[in-house]
């Protein structure tokens, strides 16, 4: 374990290097110099510039550049605001609380229901409910996140309140004026967000959960399981199931980046000031340093997740270990 | 593949070994793919949102009769049905029927310039990658590695800031992300086929490493590519849809599904309508797409049924 654990270790140091190569060389093809047009300020002088350009550092050797950047995101920084000056990492962590809110309880929902619907689907195989399972995961799979979500605020915030009746928040993580102390409230506005965003995971996690049930449903062990007169209900439960959801982890483990990047669109429709959110209100003020750092600091979180799958993957699962 | 067959007992050909021989894998897998009934049905879907697409001038002048540009400030917020708005008007009086005719040409075209492209270059780096091994796969996929652990639509946005797209370059940035996968899934099918025994054969004869890539090893590889492409093209369309709405793709006057959502947030309160057409019919495209795409799946490789 020790062994595969330090060879996967290894692994992801080139691709770590390649990720922040990549948006290093992003930054410089974009930003240049920091400063657009720094050489052409008809209020600067020549020496002014070239003072500014030393005190960046960006009269360095481009690999001195780059290092001193990677020295500062091993130490939590990920560098600077161009429109503002304000520390990209302080942005993030101010955002990151809201985004894992919403992303954490859309993966809960996601595997809470995904794998029941995934048994039943197995179990029925071939039946009505079967049927209506697919069909569904199909639709879901299909639907524009960002559409789902205005459709359902036109249902349940916009309609419902026309009507009458008790309606859910449109957007942000509570109502304007509180200070967000009420947990009622903040799982009122919580509601529609995580649906959407927790609809994709249920598409593709219960089908998973489907195939992969019927899969270990057919081995073996599980028939030798009904043949010993074991109840049908200890057979699925106790000695399927088990099997059964070790691929599921993998999956939500690759799931894991996401927690980051996985709702942007969401975030956007139903103004939940996350990381997602910020990254595209940067983007739209071409704060190119801003949205780099968001996006290195998302890479190596998803570097991470997966290293993370992949442990897990091989303590539930001692067959990856030696292969 | 030709089974060995112990020498001792030859078997006579049977009529049924005779049949599959002559009966080669794609014409078998278009038979398959004809009798599935949802793959057909979604074919259908698929090429009338082309056909669509193609047409949109034509049906414009001939049903519509108005151009997608054509302001009409007396009639903004037309209800659906009106006599000459079938599915009603936007904030400036413009023809929904007929903006959602162009934002196929959008969808369309980006989605099938975008797979293309993708398949090209995944299958390109997957094939070399495959075929040379050592030192060039390794480098070769390290690069999908780094490609592919940038969350995609960071990296879209980021691109869509800095080349403000149009038709092509959106198509370009998509399919820049989008070829790792294929470039992984080729590559993996390369290492089982290159081993075969068709392929030590053609080495023997002296065949090219051009040759032997391209005569031999991508015919067995196109039908991963096929499923891939397939399936894949519901996914531009969802992709590029969000970036249009996220006013990051094709942005205004030219009318694309994903735009045509953007503003009409604000018009919830009376005007639902605009949220829900260019909504339905993206789901319905991306829905044949992925449709179709499992249907060529189930014909081209029936393992995985």
């Amino acid at each position: 374990m020790v062994k595969y654990l330090a060879r996967r270790v290894l692994a992801t140091v080139p691709v770590v290097i390649g990720v922040t190569l990549i948006t290093f060389a992003l930054m410089h093809a974009t930003a240049g110099s920091y400063i657009p047009g720094l050489d052409l300020n008809p209020n600067l002088k020549p020496e002014d510039a070239e003072a500014i350009k030393r005190y960046l550092g960006l009269d360095r050797p481009l690999y001195v550049q780059y290092l001193t950047w990677l020295a500062g995101i091993a130490h939590g920084d990920f560098g600077r605001s161009m429109i503002d000056g304000s520390l990209v990492s302080s942005h993030i962590f101010d955002r990151l609380p809201a985004t894992l809110e919403l992303t954490i309880t859309a993966i809960l929902i996601g595997v809470l229901i995904s794998i029941p619907l995934g048994i039943a689907g197995a179990l029925r195989r071939g039946s009505k409910i079967d049927h209506a399972l697919t069909a569904l995961s199909v639709a879901g799979f299909a639907v524009p996140a960002f559409w789902l979500g205005l459709v359902l605020i036109l249902i349940f915030s916009v309609q419902f309140e026309a009507w009458g009746l008790p309606f859910l928040p449109s957007g942000g993580v509570m109502t304007p004026g509180t200070n967000g102390g009420d947990p009622l409230d903040r799982l009122v506005h919580l509601v529609l967000p995580a649906t959407v965003l927790s609809f994709v995971y249920l598409s593709i996690w219960s089908r998973f959960t489907r195939s992969s049930m019927l899969e270990v449903l057919s081995q073996d062990y599980v028939r030798t399981a009904r043949a010993k007169g074991m109840s049908e209900r200890r057979v699925v439960y106790l000695h399927a199931l088990r099997n059964a959801v070790i691929p599921l982890i993998t999956l939500v483990g690759l799931e894991l980046p996401s927690l980051v990047s996985g709702g942007l669109v969401v975030e956007v429709v139903f103004s939940w000031p996350g990381i997602g959110k910020l990254l595209y209100e940067r983007a739209l003020q071409t704060d190119y340093t801003t949205v780099l750092g968001i996006t290195t600091f998302a890479a190596l979180l998803v570097v991470a997740g997966n290293l993370l799958a992949d442990v897990l993957y091989a303590t539930l699962d001692p067959r990856i270990r030696y292969e | 593949m030709i089974s060995p067959l112990p020498i001792e007992a030859p078997v006579p050909p049977s009529t049924a070994i005779v049949a599959r021989t002559s009966r080669g894998y794609w014409r078998e897998a278009g038979g398959r793919l004809r009798r599935n009934r949802i793959g057909i049905v979604s074919g259908g879907v698929l090429l009338f949102f082309v056909v669509v697409a193609l047409a949109a001038p034509l049906l414009a002048a001939l049903i519509t009769h108005t151009d997608y540009r054509s302001i009409d400030l007396i009639n903004t917020f037309a209800r659906p049905l009106t006599p000459s708005h079938i599915l009603g008007t936007d904030e400036l009086g413009r023809d929904e029927l007929t903006r959602l005719l162009f934002g196929a040409q959008v969808s369309m075209g980006i989605g099938f310039l975008a797979v293309v492209v993708a398949l090209t270059i995944g299958a390109c780096v997957g094939l070399v990658a495959g075929f040379y091994g050592g030192l060039i796969d390794g480098l070769l996929m390290r690069f999908v590695d780094m490609i592919l652990a940038t969350p995609a639509i960071f990296l879209f946005i980021l691109m869509s800031i800095l080349f403000k797209p149009n038709t092509i370059t959106l198509s370009l940035i998509i399919a820049s992300v989008g070829w790792g996968s294929i470039a992984r899934l080729v590559r993996g099918e390369v290492l089982s086929v290159r081993t075969r025994d068709f392929m030590v054969a053609a080495r023997a004869f002296g065949a090219s490493d051009a040759r032997l890539i391209f005569r031999h090893l991508l015919p067995n590889v196109l039908h991963v590519m096929i499923v891939f492409g397939s399936l894949y093209l519901g996914q531009v369309v969802l992709i590029e849809a969000a970036l249009d709405f996220l006013g990051l793709g094709i942005s205004p006057p030219t009318p694309s599904w994903g735009n045509m959502l953007t503003n009409s947030e604000t018009y919830f309160f009376h005007s639902s309508w605009l949220v829900i057409w260019p909504g339905v019919t993206i789901f319905l495209t991306v829905l044949a797409a992925n449709l179709f795409g499992n249907a060529v799946r189930d014909a081209f490789d029936p393992r995985l049924r």
